[in-house]
């Protein structure tokens, strides 16, 4: 599992998954394809990029388990915003959303590489 | 994963817990166990999945034993090969997580998927209201508290109507049916963290998971805010107690600064919690009921994180539930301490019905004494044999927390379940602590019988427990047709009444029309006794004629059973179904096999 966690490229999958929904959503047409893009983007890259800049870095259940429950929240909090704001629509929301991950998830990875590698653990 | 720590910290007993021998023989002979294992496991499944989808049977013969009375032996073969593959893996191969994470996998998708193979639509009914106010929010971008309680907590319902807009779809009927899978799937990790932070030996860790999946009876991970909570419960605590444990290796950045570390997780731990407040009534409430136990015997809790907790517990029902408590504070407050009557409504009150349906209710209350017993005699062991420090205080106050819920609310009778369900992790790490204590290292012949046994006894009990219900939670394509029927028809505000409320119904349009659930009005009763329907079908009539458009009446098959099952009249939603098709006043306008649909004639 140590090996699977260590070829688990986070970044590459936040910036694919992202890039495919806004070429999705250029289409508009509604397929199976796109929703199944932008269900899997949103349910699993906020969360992963929020917990990457927090410099949280689990074992892959736990990191996918904990990246759907932050994904989830954020769409929480943004739809809430939208919502009560009277701007409800999800639809474009997505798109701010993928480009604030591809933007996001290179400085994550980049910022983990700030720090000078430390002795493992206490 | 797999790095195992030499020493459990917190504990009581450092020196002696040291991890057990993970590497007795050769790398390639434990790659051969580990292939061989592997292709059992797919057989397993195949076996499982092959059964299910070559079933021929009729669900409507159901017995009121549930699912497990038509279920193809293939399925029980595939789940006990799966159980006995499992413990070799634990015993021959404990440190291998890709294995065992698998086979968890497999037991997961087993135990909660069945449904989703067999059946033609989503169980439950309140799956279907569900699905309903998740449209609602998708469709209009509105929560309507003035409606029910959901909009009074609508943070699963705006998080899922978000993502169903987003995408694109309709309605969510279709994640509905693998609702449970996924959020028992998801549970998985944050399980790991938790078991990882208080015990080192990979077999009592990956037991403690089996056992908290075999004794998941609850069913409170379908498509509804309590799963998420749970998540939400299950994830912020596991993060605590794995960062503050004294070995977590969670950090990539912050390793040099524990000060960022415990930053970095308070803030998520914060966010989780906090996000629990919108979601749902009572897992807020126990989440702060746990981290406070947490911070009394636990000094590295922050005292100030209940606090917060229930300042916004306090903070939401003020400023976003007052169209809800409006209406409901007295019922609210009456609940406070009134234990006994809690515990009836959980309890006694629901052992009536059927001789099936007793079964089940037995079967249910026998499985939750059996993990409750395990688990003190796995405190016993660990007591008799590292003293006090040996139990995890943190673990133990987890698992008693709950127990404070049946004073603080009835929750419609429901209480008891959610307490075991809170305290479920923690009771089954330490029923796993019976079988695979932190020091043991080699595993007797009787211990390896005894825990395949205890987990058969746990699984077929889950199946009673779980599953017993499902002649009435179970619903036919043909039901759903006669609500489709009514959806196509009516126009906004009209009436929708049903025989009783276990119906798939209310999955669209939710928020445009009336509802009446006929048996819970007055003068059913008497009817159902005289036989004498025609005053309460005028009363219905009536009342469904108080609107101007066209109304409609549904009875359906799962009515039938539900009323049937728990013994509320049996017998009185057919005789109703006879007189509203010979009555004047309703015209039969759609049916099939499995329901009726009947439009309430408007007097001239």
């Amino acid at each position: 599992m140590s090996r699977l966690t260590s070829l688990w490229r986070w970044e590459l999958l936040v910036v694919v998954l992202a890039e495919s929904t806004l070429a999705l959503a250029l289409v508009g047409e509604t397929t199976t394809l796109r929703s199944a893009v932008i269900v899997t983007f949103l349910s699993l890259c906020p969360g992963l990029c929020f917990l990457r800049l927090m410099g949280f870095r689990f074992e892959l259940p736990a990191d996918i388990a904990y990246s759907v429950t932050a994904s989830l929240v954020i769409v929480g909090i943004v739809g809430g915003i939208t919502l009560y704001a009277g701007a409800w629509s999800p639809e474009h929301v997505v798109n701010y959303l993928a480009a604030a991950a591809i933007i996001l998830a290179p400085m994550a990875s980049i910022g983990r590489n700030w720090r000078i590698p430390t002795k493992q653990g206490p | 994963m797999a790095e195992h720590p030499t020493v459990v910290a917190d504990i009581g007993r450092p020196t002696a817990l040291t991890a057990p021998e993970l590497d007795p023989s050769s790398r390639s002979s434990e790659l051969r166990v580990a292939a061989l294992i592997g292709t059992g496991l797919i057989l397993w499944i195949v076996i499982w999945l092959g059964s299910l989808l070559q079933f021929e049977g009729d669900l409507r013969s159901m017995s009121d034993l549930g699912l497990v009375s038509v279920l193809p032996v293939g399925a029980f073969i595939g789940v006990g090969l799966l159980t006995m593959s499992f413990c070799l893996t634990l015993w021959w191969l404990p440190t291998s997580n890709v294995l065992l994470t698998a086979h968890v996998t497999a037991l997961i998708v087993m135990l909660f998927g069945t449904p989703a193979v067999l059946e033609e639509v989503p169980r439950f009914n309140i799956s279907w209201r569900h699905a309903g106010i998740v449209e609602l929010v998708a469709r209009e971008g509105t929560l309507r508290p003035d409606l029910d309680v959901y909009g009074n907590w609508p943070g699963f319902f705006l998080i899922v109507g978000f993502l169903s807009r987003a995408a694109g779809v309709s309605n969510v009927l279709g994640f509905a049916e693998w609702a449970s899978v996924v959020f028992n799937a998801l549970y998985l990790g944050p399980l790991l963290l938790l078991y990882r932070s208080v015990a080192v030996n990979p077999r009592t860790i990956w037991l403690a998971i089996w056992i908290f999946y075999a004794a998941n009876w609850i069913a409170q991970d379908y498509l509804a805010p309590q799963a998420f909570g749970y998540l939400l419960y299950l994830t912020s605590l596991a993060l605590l107690l794995h960062t503050y444990s004294g070995r977590a290796r969670t950090w990539r950045r912050h390793q040099a600064s524990p000060w960022g570390a415990s930053v970095a997780c308070i803030t998520l731990v914060i966010l989780f919690a906090a996000a629990s407040v919108p979601t749902h009534q009572l897992t807020p409430v126990q989440l702060t009921i746990s981290l406070a136990g947490l911070a009394l015997v636990w000094r590295e809790v922050p005292r100030a994180l209940p606090i917060f907790l229930a300042c916004s517990i306090a903070a939401w029902a003020v400023f976003m539930a007052t169209p809800y408590l409006d209406g409901h504070l007295p019922e609210v407050i009456s609940d406070v301490g009134r234990v006994g009557s809690s515990v009836e409504e959980g309890v006694s009150a629901r052992v009536a019905g059927s001789e099936g349906h007793l079964f089940v209710v037995r079967t249910r209350l026998a499985l939750s004494c059996v993990i409750v017993l395990l688990a003190l005699a796995g405190c016993a062991r660990l007591l008799a044999s590292g003293g006090r420090g040996a139990v995890d205080r943190r673990l133990f106050v987890l698992a008693l927390a709950p127990a404070v819920l049946p004073a603080i609310q009835s929750y419609g009778g429901e209480v008891g379940l959610r307490a075991f369900f809170f305290a479920l992790p923690p009771l089954a790490y330490f029923a796993a602590n019976l079988f695979h204590p932190p020091w043991t290292r080699r595993i007797s012949l009787s211990v390896a019988s005894a825990t395949v046994l205890v987990l058969l006894f746990l699984l077929a009990a889950f199946g009673f427990a779980r599953y017993g219900n499902e002649r009435a939670e179970f619903f036919t394509r043909d039901e759903v047709r006669a609500f489709e029927y009514f959806y196509d028809h009516a126009s906004p505000n009209s009436v929708l009444a049903v025989a009783a409320s276990n119906a798939p119904w209310k999955f669209e349009q939710y928020e445009l029309h009336q509802y009446v659930v006929a048996n819970q009005l007055d003068g059913w009763d008497e009817a159902a006794e005289s036989e004498n329907w025609d005053d309460f079908l005028a009363d219905l009539a009536a009342r469904m004629n108080k609107v101007d458009t066209t109304s409609y009446l549904v009875i359906t098959r799962s009515a039938k059973a539900g009323t049937e099952l728990v013994g509320d009249r049996p017998g009185a939603v057919e005789a109703f179904e006879r007189a509203v098709r010979r009555s004047n006043l309703f015209l039969v306008v759609f049916s099939n096999s499995d329901a009726l649909v009947a439009a309430a004639r408007k007097s001239s």
